[in-house]
């Protein structure tokens, strides 16, 4: 599905080049769920970034379903992200003058589904995660929890090929945090391929394959 | 997204920050105000300036003898005796030497008075009383006679007087019994009379020559102008501004009648035609026609004294050699420096341009004040955009283009500038208004103030657009990290 060549992400600082990922090269095939660990700074974030088209490596070659996706213009690269990518970020990112049904609705308004349609898949989608009393409720009015299952059913909304989780439990207790590994785990078991990325090791092992970052190269790989 | 999704994220986005939001408001609607009130500002100067030197007297080289010592190269009392200063209607034969020249008239201003037929009626009782005439007036008295009898044309036969009414009148008038004159008179009449002292209605007079009328465009409604003869054989007709010949008698009827003057009746031939301006409330005579060379030399410098001979000329451009023309017909006919030639329009222009160069610098302060407000506005806008650059990148990694981005902080911003737009919109022609009333009395909207709302609307949507432009370009994943 996703296949990296040799990906290389430097930030030049004036006279100093930060390298953020060195000859990262990485296939991840359709249904899998990796889990991205490392220390702070080793490039998990930027790694998910580019995987996800939200960066662009400074070397390299990213193909997707086999097509060279590197240098497409935005316009495209948006419609994939919206198309085939769903997000979720540790500090959940929902639109807080949304309610959790229209922020849910939001991803589809650009994939040009009609505004009915967009209304009965977010709610379908926010009953299966368990939130059908919340459908008209701001984030500010909801839990963590309840919030980071509003931004897996937003990732959800035009049924994505991958997720790409960014310490999706990171900001949740111990129990919300389960709750949501578990709907993470029940959509990769559904098919949908998940790219995860955590400081959690426990959390880490339970994916079907671990990826070790360190200092932006490949540490090791665990499957 | 469509638009509808972007309003409704916008309007709850503005709503979220309603002090910032209004301070945008407020500030764009001032600068729009400002500009658009500054401009119609401008605007009105300049069609004020163009409607004043289309007017005849800003298109005219007036020739006066001198009368002031400023006036005067050489002392008073040479220029008297010398006698040479004398101008008249005469002299308006300058025209023939002055190709640019489309008309030349004298026109004389005086202040006549006006007595009511209760007054008349009062005093001539009283002199039948005591046994004595009716006694006309001097010069700058009017009475107003009785009306001509029905179904003689006013125009015809002017020479023999009007109505038998009032040609009896006249007649009396100008009886043997020499009547008194000035303000004595006056006096006499207003101290004679029994009750209340009656109100002296006082009206605008000219003396006028032939081509006052064609030089003005002024036309009759009723009756007739003047004819070269009628002033060649100084005859004694008049002719009435609108308004005047309205109000003058109570039945409204003035064609036919007659009024005394200089103690000689004087015929109403013509009404002119509703002008809209102070020649409607005016009465004409002819300027007399003085044959100079039965005049005493001693004496024309008083005849000539206060006359101003006018010269219109075709193109206002041409004025300055219509000046050295005319300045060189009177120096060959009356010697060097005896008499003032002026160009009116020239102060006026000199007047008109000391205005002009100050509306600019209004205005410019105007602009420069929308120019401030859109800047400081763009930069709230910006600094909005910035605290909420995170949305960017949330947005783009849920499908949102560089597009879709800017079209939702376009319309947040579009939302806000068109708000202030509107009440700007609303100052500027409050503004305006009060301005006009302040200077002419009389609210004018011009084109010109729509041009300078929009014009402020463009440069305030404009600058709307970089803020917009700026978050939109925000690469996501640098806006992700923002926290």
């Amino acid at each position: 599905m996703i296949t990296l060549e040799s990906i290389d992400k430097k930030y030049n600082l004036g006279q100093m080049t930060v390298t953020a990922l060195d000859e990262v090269s990485l296939t991840i095939g359709e249904g899998e769920y990796v889990a991205i660990m490392g220390p702070s700074g080793s490039g998990k974030s930027t790694l998910l970034n580019i995987i996800g088209i939200l960066d662009n490596p400074t070397g390299g070659r990213y193909l997707l379903e086999g097509h060279n996706i590197t240098n497409l213009p935005d316009k495209e690269r948006a419609r994939i992200r919206n198309k085939h990518f769903g997000f979720v970020f540790q500090s959940f990112n929902l639109f807080p003058e949304l309610s959790a049904m229209e922020n849910v609705m939001l991803p589809m308004s650009y994939a040009g589904v009609s505004f009915s349609q967009r209304k009965a898949r977010a709610a379908e989608l926010l009953d299966w995660i368990g939130l059908s009393h919340r459908l008209h409720h701001l984030p500010t009015m909801m839990s963590g929890g309840e919030q980071q299952r509003v931004a897996i059913a937003r990732a959800l909304a035009n049924e994505p090929d991958l997720i790409l989780a960014d310490e999706p439990t990171g900001n949740l207790p111990t129990e919300k945090g389960e709750e949501i590994l578990q709907t993470l785990e029940d959509l990769n078991k559904q098919g949908v391929t998940i790219v995860m990325v955590t400081h959690n090791d426990a959390q880490a092992r339970r994916a079907k394959r671990l990826i070790q970052l360190q200092d932006g190269k490949l540490h090791g790989e665990v499957a | 997204m469509n638009i509808g999704e972007d309003v409704r994220m916008s309007l709850r986005s503005i709503r979220k920050r309603p002090v910032e939001s209004l301070l945008l408001i407020f500030g764009i609607a001032l600068g729009i105000g400002a500009t658009a009130a500054g401009i119609s500002l401008i605007s009105y100067s300049v069609k004020a300036k163009n409607d004043l030197l289309s007017q005849v007297p800003y298109r005219e080289v007036v020739v006066r003898v001198r009368e002031s010592a400023e006036d005067m190269d050489l002392p008073a009392a040479p220029q008297i005796s010398d006698g040479s200063a004398f101008i008249s209607s005469r002299d308006l034969v300058a025209k023939d030497d002055v190709p640019d020249v489309e008309y030349a008239y004298v026109a004389d201003r005086m202040e006549l008075r006006v007595m009511t037929q209760a007054m008349i009626a009062q005093f001539e009782n009283r002199q039948l009383q005591d046994g004595g005439g009716a006694a006309p007036a001097g010069d700058g008295f009017m009475m107003m006679g009785p009306p001509p009898d029905e179904g003689a044309p006013p125009s015809e036969d002017r020479s023999a007087g009007a109505g038998e009414g009032a040609a009896a009148r006249g007649n009396e008038r100008e009886g043997p019994a020499a009547p008194p004159v000035g303000e004595d008179f006056f006096s006499g009449i207003l101290e004679s009379l029994d009750g209340p002292q009656p109100v002296i209605e006082q009206m605008p007079g000219m003396r006028v020559s032939l081509e006052y009328f064609s030089a003005w465009n002024l036309n009759v409604s009723e009756g007739s102008l003047f004819t070269a003869g009628e002033i060649e054989q100084n005859a004694q007709v008049m002719v009435l501004g609108s308004e005047l010949a309205a109000t003058l008698f109570e039945d409204d009827a003035s064609l036919g009648r007659e009024v005394l003057i200089m103690r000689n009746l004087y015929k109403i031939v013509g009404i002119l035609e509703t002008t809209g301006t102070s020649i409607d409330g005016t009465a004409f005579i002819p300027q007399q026609y003085i044959d100079i060379d039965r005049i005493p030399q001693f004496a024309r410098q008083f005849i000539g004294r206060g006359t101003a001979l006018h010269f219109t000329v075709y193109d206002p451009d041409r004025l300055d050699e219509a000046k050295s023309q005319l300045a060189e017909w009177f120096s060959q006919n009356y010697g060097e420096g005896q008499v003032v030639i002026t160009v009116p329009r020239v102060e006026v222009e000199a007047a008109q341009d000391r205005t002009a160069r100050l509306v600019s610098v209004i205005l410019f302060l105007a602009v420069a004040g929308l120019l401030i407000a859109s800047v400081n506005v763009s930069n709230i806008l910006l600094g909005r955009a910035m605290r909420k650059r995170k949305n960017v990148g949330i947005l783009k990694a849920l499908g949102a283009s560089i597009k879709d981005v800017f079209g939702l902080f376009f319309i947040e911003a579009l939302i806000l500038g068109v708000s202030g737009a509107l009440l700007g919109t609303a100052i500027s022609l409050l503004i305006s208004k009060l301005m006009l009333l302040a200077i002419s009395g009389g609210a004018v909207v011009s084109a010109m103030l729509f041009l300078g709302i929009l014009a402020a609307w463009a440069i305030t949507t404009s600058l709307t657009v970089i803020p917009a432009l700026q978050a939109s370009r925000i690469p996501a994943a640098d806006a992700l990290r923002y926290e």
